[in-house]
């Protein structure tokens, strides 16, 4: 492994103490020292990274390989390109593969297939209850012991409220964080967008806003009762967010998150139907779009994830209800951040830190900060006016509504454990 | 926001991508962006093929040559045959396919059966469909010499009831201006109601109002431009047109309404609500009647409704919409 | 190019004159005459009066039965047919302003023989211009005449009627 010097660039830090024009030096994957004249180095390969943004490797809580069982829609190759191509170098791994990641094995499994593509880290979230059937706990603690990160029900209901309380308490007697995805089946009601303006001009079925507030009530009261470490992944609407900021100044340690697309679009955006943006949580009204970005403004919403989710062709090509939901963007995580700081709804530092250090906080991992001993896991990024389309997606995923837009930033080098994983040619 | 604000547009400045000109529609899926002009030509035309249904020769030679296919989803036995009617008596080759436990449930998905119907070079295809968006989903994935025409789809739109049902209205009231209409009870799962809605307002009808129990009027039903009364008895009072809804049976079952009883009591067209409407009033019904749950059968075949009406003027209003909307 | 009044009017004389002898001629008693919206449409009124029966004329609305419909759409604006008594066995005089390619009158027929089995078809037309491209000519005509192909020539009407000459695009 070449040892590697990063010149000049603008380091972006907001989980450390060192930023602004910095050198990087970078030896057997680590970073050995910031602005040293260090000597130790070995024939070092340089980087000019002069006028160019040097940030940690981003750390996305929800990425969708579909490998194991799905290897036709995308596969952990596939899809790690996609992610190193944003910069992104941790990714969380979600377990409603085929089959379900709910034993040891399965978890080992999929490390050693990422191991082999050595491209990015995983990290898994092991399913919270056997084959993701909302009834009957997994081995929990056997899964920690074997690497999860954390655990999760995904998109499946847990219906007895005493489930997830139990569910609660022992994974708060192990230290074991819960990623828990607030929507109440029987509210939704196979809803398929927001209720509202869109459910009834299109007459589709819609999913109110309550089908999640409700479900993040539960979850932040069950979290007081229980003492667990709760996440509350992918947040949609304005009621959820009040009730996240009661918690957190009533001092309850909830943390939460927000989908990159839910930053961008409201229900006005499916009007002919486009199955592209068939998304759950639904995208929803103005007023909520408004809230989300104010509340990443502030500690409400910590993080921000690609909540990738690729698709073949065949899975929207169907009347809207009969799509696959999902967006695979994951490509444009840090294009589409950064267009959130250009339009003012973002400072540089925040929108990094909402993709780095506090997203591996949430996980409790050394990572998402540049500081002398990490590992060297970084992102470089350049100003470069580009458009995505069909020619440079790099995910398998055919679903993705971004295609065609333009973009003003663009990753120019993503460098992992010391080892540039991603260069833009 | 932009919803609002399209609902209240000018609908003659609408771009429409169906339109090609006022004599050709590419497609016939939706009322809400049709401008009025259009839809007072629609009804214009189908008085003109009124009159073909009164020839000793029912048939006119419109559409020889042509292969019209009625491709049916879901079942429907009313909506089918008059659209095989018209289709015929414009002189039409029909075939129809019912496709609910055919193709689709032997895992053919929507499009190989589509390539497939292309294959066999038809012209027209007049689709019901149980998923909402279905008519723009085959219209945009169809061969560009075919025309799509929506029978219904989903709980989205029912363009050609619409279009039959203020024709039938345009009989009694010539002035859209001057009426006041009625649509009582499952607003919310029906298709006729949303493309109801649509053609009234277009069309400026001052006064629309729906009826319903809260949790049969979709939320926000108000930005139709449409007032919501839970009370029958105040939303049909002076009322020119009162439109019944079929009510399914299932939705008891799934906590939208007690029971049929108390139903018909609330929302049931009873013949002593016939002295609330105005007196000129009349009581429409898209069918089949669910008689004694939404509507009497002293209303239903009282001299008061014009139910068998509707259905014969279908036939006239189809043979327009196909006419318009059949490509060279 | 625009006829007068006169001009137009002298036409008009010309074929109520012809029919008077072609219907004793031929000793038809109760013709059943029959006008194509709508310059025909005026014009058959017209000779049912001047000839002395009771009534309207009979009229033809061909707009469902062009074949040219898949190229230039349905009007929507269409004046309904009016045929008040039944076609069969009757001596039809089939009234129309111009016979030109002759597909209009191909049109009529077909439309006449879906409404029953007349006895015959005679055709009376104010001007027959050159173009035909159909077996179709008339029996009783105000005048031949020869225009250019981008040349149309249309009735103006219905009171007073007036023959136009006028460019195919305007």
């Amino acid at each position: 492994m070449n040892d590697l010097i990063i010149k000049s660039g603008n380091l972006v830090n907001p989980g450390g103490d060192i930023s602004g024009i910095r050198d990087i030096y970078i030896k057997n994957g680590k970073i050995i020292g910031i602005d040293e004249d260090n000597t130790k180095l070995n024939s070092p390969k340089i980087i000019d990274a002069e006028n160019q943004i040097v940030c940690p490797g981003l750390v996305d809580l929800s990425v969708r390989f579909r490998e194991p069982g799905l290897e036709k829609e995308a596969t952990i190759y596939s899809e790690s390109m996609a992610a190193v191509s944003s910069g992104v170098t941790t990714v969380c791994y979600m377990p409603d593969t085929q089959p379900v990641i709910d034993t040891p094995a399965q978890i080992k499994l999929v490390e050693n297939i990422f191991k082999d593509v050595d491209l990015c880290k995983v990290k898994v979230l092991a399913s919270l209850t056997k084959n993701l059937d909302g009834k009957n706990l997994s081995s929990m603690m056997e899964l920690k012991q074997a690497g999860a990160i954390g655990l999760t029900n995904c998109f499946n209901p847990i219906d007895s409220l005493l489930v997830l309380r139990r569910a609660m308490e022992y994974a708060s007697g192990h230290n074991i964080t819960l990623f828990y995805q607030p929507h109440n089946t029987s509210l939704a009601n196979d809803g398929c967008v927001h209720e509202g303006k869109i459910s009834n001009k299109l007459g589709l079925p819609g999913i109110p806003s309550a089908a999640e507030s409700i479900a993040v009530a539960q979850a932040i009261l069950l979290s007081k009762l229980t003492g667990v470490k709760l996440h509350l992944c992918r947040i949609s609407c304005l009621e959820s967010i009040m009730l996240i900021r009661n918690a957190h100044s009533a001092g309850i340690q909830v943390t939460a998150d927000v989908a990159i697309h839910q930053l961008f679009f409201d229900e006005s955006s499916i009007h002919n139907f486009n199955s592209d943006f068939h998304v759950i949580p639904p995208f929803r009204t103005k007023d909520d779009l408004v809230a989300i970005q104010k509340a990443i403004q502030e500690e409400t919403i910590a993080a921000i994830c690609s909540d990738h989710q690729p698709h073949n062709e065949d899975a929207k090509q169907a009347p809207f209800a009969n799509t696959q939901h999902g967006i695979a963007s994951i490509e444009l995580l840090l294009p589409l951040l950064m267009e959130l700081v250009d339009l003012g709804v973002l400072d540089l530092n925040t929108a990094v830190a909402k993709v780095t250090s506090n997203p591996a906080n949430i996980l409790g991992i050394d990572s998402g900060v540049i500081r002398k001993g990490s590992p060297a896991d970084l992102c470089i990024l350049k100003k470069d006016k580009w458009t995505f389309n069909n020619s440079k997606r790099i995910s398998s995923g055919m679903n993705n509504p971004f295609t065609g837009k333009n973009f003003n930033n663009c990753v120019d080098k993503t460098i992992c454990n010391g080892k540039i994983v991603y260069e833009n040619k | 926001m932009s919803e609002n604000k399209e609902i209240n547009l000018d609908n003659e400045n609408k771009n429409n991508s169906d339109i090609i000109s006022p004599k050709h529609l590419r497609h016939f899926l939706d009322i809400e962006n049709l401008p009025k002009s259009l839809i007072l030509d629609i009804l214009d035309l189908a008085e003109s093929f009124a009159g073909v249904s009164g020839q000793p020769v029912k048939k006119v030679p419109l559409l020889r040559g042509k292969t019209i296919v009625n491709l049916f989803f879901e079942a429907s036995t009313r909506t089918r045959t008059t659209f095989e009617l018209a289709a015929k008596r414009l002189s039409a080759d029909v075939l129809n396919l019912n496709l609910d436990f055919s193709a689709t449930k032997k895992g053919e998905t929507l499009l190989d059966t589509l390539r497939n119907l292309e294959a066999m070079h038809c012209d027209m295809f007049i689709v019901r469909h149980p998923s909402s968006g279905a008519a723009e989903f085959i219209s945009k994935n169809v061969s560009p010499n075919i025309s799509i025409i929506n029978a219904g789809d989903g709980r989205h739109a029912h363009p050609t009831q619409a279009m039959l049902d203020i024709f039938t209205i345009r009989k009694y009231f010539p002035d859209f201006k001057k009426i006041k209409v009625a649509i009582v009870g499952d607003i919310l799962h029906s298709r006729v109601a949303r493309s109801l809605m649509h053609a009234l307002r277009i069309l400026e009808v001052p006064d629309i109002r729906v009826i319903g129990p809260k949790t049969l009027l979709p939320v926000g039903v108000e930005d139709m431009g449409v007032t919501p009364y839970v009370d029958m008895d105040k939303g049909i009072k002076d009322c020119n047109v009162v439109i019944m809804l079929r009510l399914q049976t299932e939705r008891m079952n799934s906590s939208f309404i007690p029971d049929e009883h108390e139903y018909y009591n609330l929302y049931g067209f009873s013949p002593k609500r016939l002295d609330l409407i105005s007196k000129n009033g009349i009581v429409m019904h898209p069918g089949p009647v669910n008689r004694g749950v939404e509507i009497s059968s002293e209303v239903a075949d009282g001299n008061r409704s014009v139910i068998l009406q509707q259905v014969s003027n279908g036939i006239a209003v189809r043979m327009a919409i196909l006419s318009l909307s059949m490509q060279p | 190019m625009k006829y007068s009044k006169d001009q137009t009017q002298a036409l008009l004389q010309k074929i109520e004159n012809s029919l008077k002898d072609y219907l004793l001629k031929n000793n038809i008693q109760n013709p059943l005459i029959i006008g194509v919206h709508t310059g025909g449409a005026w014009i058959a009124d017209l000779l049912q009066k001047n000839l002395g029966y009771k009534g309207k004329a009979a009229s033809l609305n061909i707009s469902f039965y062009r074949d040219d419909f898949s190229k230039v759409g349905v009007n929507p604006k269409v004046e309904p047919t009016e045929m008040p008594i039944s076609v069969d066995d009757k001596h039809v005089i089939l009234v129309d302003d111009v016979l030109y390619t002759g597909r209009t009158t191909r049109a009529a027929i077909n439309e006449i023989f879906d409404f029953g089995r007349p006895h015959s078809v005679t055709l009376v037309v104010l001007v027959e211009r050159n173009g035909n491209e159909l077996p179709i000519s008339a029996d009783i005509f105000g005048e031949k005449l020869e225009l250019d192909n981008d040349k149309n020539i249309k009735l103006l009407g219905p009171d007073p009627m007036i023959l136009e000459v006028v460019d195919k695009d305007s």
